[in-house]
């Protein structure tokens, strides 16, 4: 188990995680549910949603990589 | 024999052929040894894995299934966009620290890492067994849409017995002699037919006269049935679906050798990148489902709604392609699957209790021979037991995820007990056989499509807690020797 801090550019990556997947799935879908309009590049709402949060998703995980998220869980040159 | 069906026969042969060259050259570089044949000697390239990680984890389920439920429910399936990101995330999150500790420990199979972690035979041994009986369903779906794909690109020439012994006889062949390395390889070029496959066939069907393009496409579905547009009350599935179908996948045997077998740690940071931007091949998914609502609007067996579309709308070659690269979908799961079930009975089984004294050799021949039996067993269970492809897959998957609560608690919590491992994976897997046959009805907001899988995670996880509170924790020094290298890892030494 973890007994040295994670770094603060860890946690913040992981927070914009969690809050993407809050929108995403729960307790998103509970607003979005129903929705049909308006519609999202030509696409439903819950589609044209659903992409906008994978777009957002990505460039997460792509700015974490090229933070080099691994580092601070080691194996990384320091 | 027409000029359409020799072209078909020609197709087939091709997607059949290449992968036994594949494996057959894989299978010269292969060693006599278990760590050789069942996790590539721990040598797998960044490419292999990410293939091999995709096309593992893409299958039949998604190639098929989604353009059904696209079909039926609307956006449900939509849900998958997320879960795809959700799995990357934890390949590289736990994937990474599995990794580690099989690298350091020599570990093969998912029941070496519990027993490294808590000491118990028999909680490894209850690990294996999930694994094996839950991925033997989900890979009877493999062989029944592969199958399938394989007798409708022949155009009926091949009918479906003979096109799932086909399937398997060419899974086998290429596995047999070549291990792990040949179904990484292979699944290289299920990789790429899958992804290409996938999108190639949303876009060409959207842009169908007859569809029109997005736009008219969902004009018409408001029309004639605006439900389709919304989840509506089917958000517990969609919520159930984000959880179970990645977890699941993840802990699926096929999925741990994939873990273990990573040459080199600096793949796992880029890996949920990669993932999450494969996931938007299920537009391609999307755009057939959807658009069966115009095409075939009374098809009765939905699974397959995406070849019946291709072969009444597209060129017969350009179908048979597509068809092709679904066949890949089924044979790249289907061939990691049978990999490291064979793994598993080897290692866990066979070495520990039947033959303790057998040489490394012929432990492999031991793998080889399991191979067969357990392709015998589910190419019988194909052709007797029917079954809507999703609905088999997200059983079998939320069965899986049972190992995900004490794997968490191996990880993260050092109060975490073997008695409330085993406490809560046997309370998750009877509740999930009783709610899925219908013995229980699961209550409140479970109630719900698909609230039964997902409630007998939180039941496992429940039971997990409280029992490993009221139990003594783990032997001290097996809680040292852990920690010790938790302490490694963080501190990045032992990578290299």
């Amino acid at each position: 188990m973890r007994k040295t801090k994670m770094p603060t550019k860890g946690i913040i990556i992981r927070v914009l995680l969690v809050i993407g997947f809050l929108a995403m799935e729960f307790p998103g879908v509970l607003f979005f549910k129903d929705l049909a309009e308006p519609r999202i590049f030509g696409l439903p709402f819950a589609y044209g949603f659903m992409l906008i949060g994978w777009i957002y998703m990505v460039i997460i995980l792509f700015w974490a990589y090229k933070c080099n998220w691994g580092e601070e869980q080691g194996g990384e040159d320091k | 024999m027409s000029g359409q069906e020799i072209i078909a026969i020609l197709i087939i042969a091709l997607f059949m052929l290449i992968p036994l060259a594949m494996g057959a050259i894989a299978g010269k570089k292969s060693l006599p040894t278990t760590e050789d044949y069942f996790v590539q000697g721990r040598g797998m390239g960044s490419v292999a894995v990410f293939f091999t990680v995709a096309a593992t984890w893409w299958s039949a389920f998604a190639f098929m299934g989604s353009n059904s439920w696209f079909f039926l429910e609307g956006p449900l399936y939509w849900t998958a966009i997320a879960w795809n990101i959700f799995f990357g995330i934890m390949y590289f999150v736990i994937g990474k620290k599995v990794w580690y500790f099989g690298k350091h420990n020599n570990l093969i199979t998912p029941k070496d890492f519990f027993l490294l972690h808590y000491g118990s035979e028999s909680l490894g041994n209850i690990v294996a067994v999930i694994c094996l009986v839950f991925t033997l369903p989900y890979l009877q779906i493999q062989l029944t849409g592969g199958a399938y794909l394989i007798e409708v690109a022949s155009g009926g020439l091949l009918p479906y017995w003979l096109a799932a012994l086909l399937f398997y006889v060419v899974i086998i062949i290429y596995v047999w002699s070549g291990g792990l390395r040949a179904v990484a390889w292979t699944d290289i070029f299920y990789g790429v037919l899958l992804f290409f496959g996938m999108v190639g066939a949303g876009l060409y069907i959207v842009n169908l006269p007859s569809v029109g393009g997005t736009t008219a496409m969902f004009d018409f579905i408001e029309k004639t049935d605006p439900s389709k547009l919304t989840v509506n009350d089917n958000w517990m599935s969609w919520i159930s679906m984000f959880l179970i179908t990645p977890i699941g996948s993840f802990m699926g045997p096929q999925l741990w050798t994939r873990m273990y077998a990573v040459k080199s740690h600096k793949l796992f940071n880029l890996m949920p990148f990669l993932l999450g931007f494969a996931a938007i091949a299920y537009v391609g998914s999307m755009l057939v489902g959807n658009a069966g609502n115009i095409l075939t609007p009374d098809i009765a067996e939905t699974d397959k709604i995406l070849p019946t579309v291709l072969y009444e709308y597209a060129p017969f070659i350009m179908a048979s392609l597509i068809i092709a690269c679904g066949a890949a979908a089924a044979m790249s799961t289907a061939n990691s699957q049978i990999h490291a079930m064979s793994a598993g009975y080897t290692v866990d089984f066979h070495k520990t209790y039947i033959n303790k004294n057998l040489s490394e050799k012929q432990l492999v021949w031991v793998g080889r021979w399991t191979i067969l039996i357990l392709s015998a067993i589910a190419y019988v269970m194909s052709l007797t037991i029917p079954g809507a492809l999703v609905t088999i897959g997200l059983v079998a998957l939320a069965g899986t995820a049972q190992i995900f609560i004490p794997l968490l608690g191996a990880l993260y919590w050092k109060r975490a007990t073997t008695a409330g491992a085993i406490a809560g994976l046997l309370v998750g897997v009877i509740s999930l056989c009783l709610f899925t046959f219908g013995v229980i009805t699961p209550p409140w907001v479970f109630a719900l499509s698909g609230g039964g899988n997902l409630l007998s995670l939180i039941l496992n996880a429940i039971v997990f807690v409280v029992v490993s509170l009221c139990t003594k924790p783990r032997p001290a020094e097996i809680m040292d020797k852990v920690q010790a290298q938790f302490d490694d890892f963080y501190d990045g030494k032992g990578f290299e």
